[in-house]
């Protein structure tokens, strides 16, 4: 465009020029106009390819016809697996299905499957048809074995099998194949399934903290802190055993043990019974010695014995319309009302 | 009741077989007239893609590719598969895969269910500049799918994992959760201060 323009201005300075100067200049200039003009076109008129200089021009082959779509050509009986024997995107020649995706036009119906995008772009199962996976399967059990029949209900599962340990994985497409969370362990056993006595088990129980649930009787370990999974599971078995080792171990300050840290209540030695005995002591005071005897003796009264029990429940267990009305036969059995 | 030790099963040539298989059923029963099918054992040399434009066959009998270890193999209590998605159709065909390939490999399946979608919604400027009252709205849905299998043995859970996550469609997500069952170890089965009778009990070495 910038070249035709430029001829333009060319030939008309030319013709400018022989008015002034005469007419054989008038010639002899628009020679010159016409002559570059003319160069300038012949080279830019390659058939709109560009110069390969000494490579030669590029050789295409001519393309050929496309013959018969493969759906025409299908038995009724064919081996699906062979024409789509993995994933593969959607070829509207090779499924001989009527299929339409799309959104209609006005009137009309959505577009048939020739051309068309929406097809492809759906993630397609023509090649898992229940065909396929059958043979899959046939392919694969040879690596699979078989679970063993004695661990048929949960129950034995975790009689032999006490501790649970749960790991994800993850997938994912991606820049990174890698998932960080997929490093975390959680470690879970019952408390009762440990190889525990009574002082052990408190022990334990107050060493783990929030990671004991009382109501379930279960432990729950979770490892994060190292980066890959085997180690966050050696350090979840060394916790474990660390604290199994811990617990069996009586220190010199575990004597000084006071009620306040006391798990459950104990009746014994507690203000309820010094109340109850006395009261009971000053029931009976008339003709009878004061001592130990007659503690011991009060003490193996089954209405005191209802008591201690009434009252533990209470405790321990929390007010419940059972436990207040045991509490309150208790009561009255004991002071004969 | 003593529990049968359960041999570890190698997966060799996992995608090899599985190729084979679907291979032999299609090709070998078709072209190949002149070469017996199950006499002669080649090595896999060729991609699939490539016996297909070609077509040569490759005779695919697994030769002895199952190898028996001595490790016991892990139980799994429970193996949970949780699918995340865009699209609900693709996930309704991807849990049909999942259950039928359960069933064929004789995996028991527990619940297979469908947890409620979550949807993300932004409210963005239309403009690249000012225009405050004039906004454009996208919203991302996560459709989820969950497969839950119990009592599988850790082979049969390689298998079935190996085989579900090669098979997953694009634009889908996935998240294993299993639940190993294990013994309690032998040295948490009795304190080790019932051995050592003269340690004191501030000297201790935890054991590992």
């Amino acid at each position: 465009m910038a070249a035709h323009t430029l001829n333009i201005y060319m030939l008309s300075l030319g013709r400018m020029h022989c008015h002034i100067y005469g007419r054989n200049v008038h010639k002899a200039l628009n020679r010159a106009t016409y002559a570059t003009a003319l160069s300038t076109n012949n080279s830019s008129l390659n058939k709109g390819f560009p110069d390969r200089g000494s490579r030669g021009p590029i050789i295409r082959r001519p393309r050929r016809e496309e013959g018969e779509p493969r759906k025409d050509k299908m038995p009724v009986d064919q081996d699906w697996t062979a024409v789509y024997p993995t994933a593969a995107p959607f070829r509207p020649g090779s499924v001989p299905l009527p299929v339409r995706m799309g959104f209609p036009v006005k009137r009309g119906v959505p577009p048939e499957k020739k051309g068309n995008l929406e097809l492809i772009k759906i993630p397609n199962f023509l090649h898992l048809t229940p065909t396929a996976i059958k043979k899959h399967c046939e392919a694969m059990k040879l690596f699979c074995t078989e679970w063993p029949s004695a661990l048929d209900t949960n129950v034995k599962c975790d009689e032999h099998f006490p501790i649970k340990i749960e790991c994800k994985d993850y997938v994912s497409a991606g820049t990174s194949i890698r998932n960080p969370s997929a490093r975390i362990v959680n470690l879970r056993v019952k408390l009762s399934s440990l190889n525990l006595d009574d002082h052990a088990g408190k022990k334990m129980a107050k060493l783990l903290g929030e990671r004991y649930y009382k109501e379930t009787d279960i432990i729950t370990i979770i490892t994060d802190s190292c980066p890959v999974r085997q180690q966050n599971y050696d350090y979840a078995m060394y916790l474990l055993t660390v604290l199994y080792h811990e617990s069996w171990k009586t220190e010199a300050w575990e004597s000084e043990k006071t009620v306040a840290d006391m798990e459950e209540y104990s009746w014994e030695d507690s203000p309820s019974q010094k109340n109850a005995l006395s009261t009971l002591v000053r029931m009976q005071i008339a003709g009878e010695v004061e001592g130990d005897a007659v503690r011991d003796k009060l003490l193996g009264r089954p209405e005191v014995q209802e008591y201690r029990e009434s009252v533990i429940r209470l405790m321990n267990e929390g007010e419940s319309e059972s436990s207040i009305l045991q509490y309150r036969e208790a009561v009255k059995k004991l002071l004969k009302l | 009741m003593a529990v049968p030790m359960i041999l570890g099963r190698n997966i060799h040539s996992f995608a090899r077989i599985v190729l084979g298989a679907s291979q032999s059923g299609s090709i070998g029963l078709n072209t190949c007239r002149n070469r017996g099918i199950y006499t002669t054992l080649r090595p896999f040399r060729l991609t699939l893609s490539a016996c297909l434009h070609t077509g040569t066959v490759v005779s695919s009998q697994p030769s002895s590719t199952v190898t028996v270890t001595e490790e016991p193999d892990t139980l799994y209590q429970k193996v949970s598969v949780l699918v995340k998605g865009h699209d609900k159709a693709v996930l309704d065909s991807y849990e049909f895969f999942a259950t039928l390939t359960a069933k064929e490999l004789g995996v028991t399946l527990g619940k297979v269910f469908e947890p409620p979608k979550n949807i993300e919604r932004l409210t963005l400027l239309k403009s690249v500049h000012i225009f405050n009252k004039h906004r454009v709205q996208y919203e991302m849905r996560t459709h989820y799918r969950c497969i839950e299998l119990c009592h599988v043995t850790g082979s049969t859970a390689q298998v079935y994992l190996e085989y579900i996550q090669r098979n997953l469609p694009e634009g889908v997500a996935m998240e294993v959760t299993k639940t190993a069952m294990e013994r309690i170890p032998e040295h948490i089965l009795k304190p080790m201060w019932k051995d050592l009778p003269t340690d004191p009990p501030t000297e201790e070495k935890p054991n590992q």
